[in-house]
């Protein structure tokens, strides 16, 4: 029996009867049969997105955007919260969120955490600190118009444009519990990432479903991701 | 009752005149006392009933006194329903929907016949402080009364089978800035805040904006730059126009404000919406409402504000007839007239408290050229009737024996105005009254929030606009709007303002009369409170407006003071001879309507948290138990046989509930060292540690173990339920210390599962590639590796007392290292376990759990831990107060015992030692591998020795029990290290 990994939320598809696809040792949901997952759907209303399997790591430490300066180039705007790094010797891109003056959240693709890991480790010279913290947050990406609608049904942040623009991130409360919010737009579209704790993660999702029906919430799966982005 | 009702019979388009709400085209139909009712979409429940001819609405409070519409505005509780089976709905607020179940509520047997009116008989019987003097001697008298008055007193009762059960949504909203009140101040707020670039949400209780436009008599306004109208109508029409289009501002119709909290947070109410809305700045144009007048029988049904009478005829169509007297004291009293004389009333006379000279110039013109009765200088001393107005008595304001009987089918009111200032208290605002006119208004300043309109004192519609754009325009600012030109801006408005006030000064309305208030003349409609009952309890004592309040109940019904506010204080002040100023109003708390407690409950407080392995227990039946914020299997059938197959074969229990902190930094050893009691910058590479947290005053904060990785890399354990106070714990101390360490929480990010017993290396060594025995792999170490094909981190531990270590690994292969460690073990009879069997494990070995053993006064001296407190350490959290206990006396001491008979004490049971308790049971437990009953327990140092013979109380017995200091299973430690 090969090890695989599931999410938090895997309940939620098994009773959806999601049908699977492999993300480098995860069992995710491509698609849900018995759910209308049309991408019109999610550009109408929203649309909701287990990511839990997204490497996930943080940083501490001191000059970290300048230690990750050596091994990575930025491709996108250096004022904003969340950026986007390339992978100078690699074929990879990872997104850059400042949580606070010392701390910092990477979100990378599963496939490439451990070359990422590598990387940091090698290049750092014991001035920042790494900690893989993908199997401890659930993820779940909500995207489309209404999305702020449903945050906002359940969370006191803040999620106005002019507050939280496109490539922002912030610690906020989500049902009175800790959460990591990143507005990553996709096409156009609002999209935000929410990670919550992993022993909460069915909960929290399984509340952004109830509080998104008003709002025609739908899951979808990666077949669906993949025509999107 | 019927499902279906022919309603054409019944409507009559012709009874109705032409309304702005309602739309005679489209016929609906409900049900009032299980008659059918015919309505006109946009009619309420009360217009409605009205039309069909319903003149009683309800029973009063108290003496059941019969109660028709009053105010129309959902202010009074005289139209209180329930709707559905959801009581104490108002009516004048509820519009029709087909097939509505309404009924009167508090009545029996019927709302036209109600026996219990015998009351309104026996009010000799009731006097104020009724509660407080009544049925206490003795004293199951009360226990029995208050039933029997809560039946017969009271509103409406909650439905079991009511349809009103459903979910509230809960959402969040946030805006630059808020305003209360679409009436014309509040629209022309919104639209100068806008104008500025302010994001704006104007909240609006009913379904239109408008406020007061909308059904008072229109009238002709002054010209004010960038208004584009000329009457109140087509000002109604351009402000509504102007706020719907505008992108800026979101307007929320039928939302109502509920409670104005700390920071701006307002809890707003929209239909099935309980809304949570966040403001830069709020500005409160609430307005104000019409209050009756007061005078004996002033709640009989027939007597209606002339406001209400405006609403019924302009937004609702109806189409009133017969006698009429308007009866007041201000310019509101001609226009009620003139509007009833437009729609074909002929048989009016105004009665007028105040001279001639005082009536506005214009109206008098009109009033007079209709022929319309005018007595100035009269005031009403009476209305008549059984259970609906017949007549009413009138005299001079001071002679009261030139009364006379004026036959009337309605009674139009006006006693003043009173300002919607509920939610001014609640920000703060303080109130002073304005004897001009004849209110309260709020004064001095909050940053941050704005008044306009009414609210602040104005008279006129101009003014009312003024004033909203004044403080739209500091709204805007203070949102952080860039205002240009701001000084020049605020300098015109300023002079408009001026100009516009001085129109606004009017004679003192206080009208002085000598006439005495007799009989039941209602100052609070909602308690059946009298005048002479704020009277007597003043008398008695209760000068005071809160305290009065509170004896008397005035203002703590469902109006909360709506009605009643201004009179009351009048009241006070003629009869305490304080201004009214002085006298003050009485405070109003969230919330200022009725919220359902379902509104507000929020589910989601309840949050459990579940490791990754929680389905897998479920499936396996496992009986599961709240610890901490966690669910945990406590046993899976049978806990006994569960701690055997530990101590005989092998077992695993999944303890992902640990807390686990990743500590990191140049610094990380010494700042273990200053956290914990033990040392641990000098532990070797790989080893674990077991350690101790003290708070400053050496007691027992929790306990764990800590691994270390290298010199900057720490893994720590802490207790299931101590890790979010620990992990702040340790961040504020990082902070304090200013030591290079970081710390994360990493508690989701390793599952756990402890393999333990005999067989526990033969079945982890089918999983791993690492050396498990105890010279390459010895107790209180570590070694990272693969374990099922998986990286992991193996800890070698033993809280259960056996062979056995820790797996820590990433937390989505859960479900899957659970079912390879089965699959692996089954030949050895591998067991699962559960938290209950665990307890009966360690207690054998006397660990201790931190709060199920310990208490506010345990250390680690007297826990029997000093083994862990390194007192040659430069400092550590605690040591002073450690220091200082160790070279003093120890009182208790936690030690273990054991039973003399087969008896099990619980948890928290005393030990008694001639008669008296020296000390408790901390946990208790039938041992399986001895048979006996066992435990911790604290006692004195003097029987903290070996085989001392101890009492233990359980179920009122002293039961026989020997102290036992060293641990019952493996007391050397021997099987730990094999």
């Amino acid at each position: 029996m090969n090890p695989i990994g599931i999410s938090a939320i895997q309940e939620f598809h098994e009773e959806h009867k999601a049908i699977y696809v492999e993300n480098n040792g995860w069992m995710v949901p491509n698609k849900y049969p018995s759910i209308n997952n049309s991408i019109n759907v999610i550009e109408q209303s929203v649309g909701i997105h287990d990511i839990s399997s997204y490497g996930k790591i943080i940083l501490n430490g001191d000059n970290i955007v300048e230690t990750l300066k050596l091994n990575f180039k930025f491709t996108s705007s250096l004022t904003e919260q969340v950026r986007f790094m390339q992978s100078i010797d690699y074929d990879f891109t990872l997104l850059l969120g400042e949580l606070t003056k010392n701390e910092y959240f990477i979100l990378v693709d599963r496939l490439h955490k451990m070359k990422l890991m590598e990387i940091i480790k090698n290049s750092s010279e014991k001035s920042i600190y790494s900690v893989d913290v993908t199997s401890g947050l659930t993820g779940i990406r909500l995207i489309g118009p209404m999305a702020s609608e449903v945050i906002a049904s359940v969370s006191s942040f803040d999620i106005r444009k002019k507050h939280f623009s496109n490539m922002s991130v912030a610690q906020i409360s989500l049902m009175e519990i800790h959460a990591c919010l990143f507005r990553i737009d996709i096409q156009n579209q609002q999209c935000y990432d929410i990670f919550v704790s992993r022993d909460i993660g069915l909960f929290v999702w399984n509340e952004l479903i109830n509080s998104g029906k008003n709002f025609g919430i739908t899951p979808f799966g990666v077949e669906v991701m993949n025509k999107l982005t | 009752m019927k499902n279906k009702i022919d309603i054409d019979g019944q409507c009559n388009v012709k009874d109705r005149l032409k309304g702005n709400d309602i739309d005679l085209s489209k016929k609906m139909e409900f049900f009032f006392d299980g008659k059918p009712i015919c309505a006109y979409k946009g009619d309420k429940l009360a217009s409605a009933l009205y039309a069909s001819g319903r003149k009683v609405f309800s029973r009063s409070f108290k003496y059941h006194r019969p109660r028709g519409l009053l105010c129309v505005g959902g202010n009074c509780p005289n139209c209180l329903v329930s709707v559905n089976g959801v009581p104490n709905v108002k009516a004048c607020e509820k519009s029709v929907e087909n097939g509505m179940l309404v009924t009167s509520q508090n009545t029996w047997p019927s709302l036209n016949t109600d026996f219990f009116s015998i009351f309104d008989k026996m009010g000799w019987l009731m006097p104020v402080g009724f509660y407080y003097k009544f049925f206490h001697t003795p004293k199951i008298l009360w226990t029995i009364m208050a039933k029997v008055i809560r039946r017969i007193a009271g509103l409406g009762s909650i439905s079991k089978s009511s349809g009103d059960q459903g979910k509230y949504q809960h959402s969040n909203k946030h805006s630059d800035v808020v305003v209360i009140g679409g009436g014309p101040a509040g629209m022309s707020a919104a639209l100068s805040a806008a104008e500025y670039g302010a994001e704006v949400t104007l909240i609006e209780k009913s379904q239109y904006l408008g406020g007061h436009l909308r059904f008072n008599r229109p009238a002709a306004i002054n010209e004010i730059p960038e208004i584009d109208s000329r009457t109140t109508t087509e000002l109604e029409f351009f402000l509504s126009s102007e706020v719907n289009k505008n992108k800026a501002i979101q307007v929320m119709n039928n939302a109502t404000v509920f409670g104005n909290y700390e920071d701006n947070l307002l809890g707003v109410l929209k239909e099935k919406s309980f809304i949570k809305l966040r403001a830069k700045t709020i500005i409160f144009a609430t307005g104000s409402h019409e209050i009756p007048a007061i005078f004996k029988n002033n709640d009989l049904p027939g007597i209606m504000l002339c406001s209400a009478i405006q609403k019924l005829v302009r937004l609702y169509g109806i189409n009133l007839k017969g006698k009429v007297v308007i009866f007041g004291s201000s310019d509101l009293i001609y226009e009620t007239a003139l509007d009833l004389n437009d729609i074909g009333v002929k048989k009016l006379t105004i009665i007028d408290q105040r001279k001639s000279v005082e009536v506005g110039a214009e109206l008098l013109e009109e009033i007079k050229a209709r022929k319309i009765k005018i007595l100035f200088e009269y005031t009403v001393l009476k209305g008549q009737g059984g259970g609906y107005l017949k007549s009413c008595i009138i005299a001079p304001i001071n002679d009261s024996s030139k009364s006379k009987q004026i036959k009337c089918d309605l009674l139009a009111i006006n006693g003043g105005v009173q300002g919607n200032f509920g939610l001014l208290q609640q920000a703060g605002f303080k109130f002073q009254f304005d004897s001009k006119i004849d209110q309260f208004i709020p004064t001095g300043e909050i940053k941050g929030v704005f008044h306009a309109g009414r609210i602040s004192g104005s008279q006129r519609v101009e003014l009312d606009l003024l004033l909203g754009r004044q403080v739209g325009i500091e709204a805007g600012l203070f949102a952080g709007c860039e205002i240009s030109e701001i000084e020049k801006k605020r300098k015109d408005i300023d002079q408009l303002i001026q100009l516009n006030s001085k129109t606004n000064d009017r004679e003192d309305l206080k009208v002085k009369t000598t006439l005495k208030h007799s009989g039941k003349s209602f100052v609070c409609y909602c308690e059946d409170v009298l005048v002479k009952d704020v009277q007597t309890a003043i008398h008695e004592g209760y000068s005071d407006i809160e305290t009065l309040k509170r004896y008397t109940t005035v203002t703590m019904g469902p109006c909360q003071g709506e009605m009643c506010q201004n009179i009351f204080a009048k009241i006070c002040s003629n009869e305490t001879n304080d201004d009214v100023e002085t006298v003050g109003l009485t405070t109003r708390r969230p919330p200022l309507i009725p919220v359902p407690l379902h509104a507000i409950a929020n589910p989601v407080n309840l949050v459990s948290h579940v490791t990754s392995i929680d389905r897998v227990h479920r499936k396996s039946n496992a009986h599961m138990v709240d610890i901490g914020s966690w669910q945990r299997p406590l046993h899976y059938g049978d806990p006994v046989k569960e701690a055997l197959s530990v101590r005989n074969k092998v077992g695993i229990i999944d303890v992902s509930t640990l807390g686990k902190l990743d500590i990191q930094g140049t610094e990380s050893g010494i700042f273990l060292d200053k956290l914990y009691t033990h040392r641990f910058s000098n532990l070797k590479q790989g080893k674990i540690r077991y350690g101790i947290l003290c708070a400053d005053n050496g007691t027992i904060m929790d306990d764990g173990t800590v691994t270390k990785f290298n010199d900057q890399h720490y893994f720590v354990t802490t207790s299931t339920s101590g890790i979010e106070s620990i992990e702040q714990w340790f961040k504020w101390w990082m902070v304090t210390m200013k030591q290079s360490v970081y710390i994360n929480n990493v508690t989701s990010v390793f599952s756990a599962i402890n393999i333990a017993g005999p067989y526990a290396r033969h079945t982890l060594t089918k999983l791993t590639d690492i050396k498990l025995d105890s010279k390459n792999f010895p107790y209180m170490s570590s070694i990272k590796g693969k374990i099922a094909g998986i990286d992991g981190l193996l800890l070698r531990v033993g809280f259960v007392g056996e062979t056995g270590w820790e797996i820590h690994f990433p937390s989505e292969y859960g479900e899957y290292m659970w079912g390879a460690l089965l699959s692996a073990g089954k030949e050895f009879g591998i067991t699962p376990f559960g938290v209950e069997a665990q307890r009966i494990l360690r207690l054998e070995k006397h660990h201790i759990i931190p709060n199920q053993d310990t208490d506010i006064l345990s250390t680690p001296l007297n826990t029997g831990a000093e083994w862990a407190v390194k007192f040659d350490k430069d400092d550590f959290i605690g040591k002073q107060a450690l220091v200082f206990e160790k070279n003093k006396e120890t009182d208790s001491l936690l030690v273990g015992f054991v039973m003399e008979g087969q008896i099990i004490p619980d948890d928290g049971d005393p030990v008694i030692i001639h008669g008296k308790p020296i000390g408790k049971v901390t946990s208790a437990r039938s041992s399986p591998v001895f048979g006996k009953g066992f435990g911790l327990v604290w006692v004195p140092s003097s029987y903290a020795k070996e085989n001392t013979l101890i009492f233990i109380r359980v179920n009122d017995e002293n039961l026989p029990a020997r102290v036992v200091t060293r641990p019952l299973y493996d007391p050397e430690g021997e099987k730990l290290k094999l």
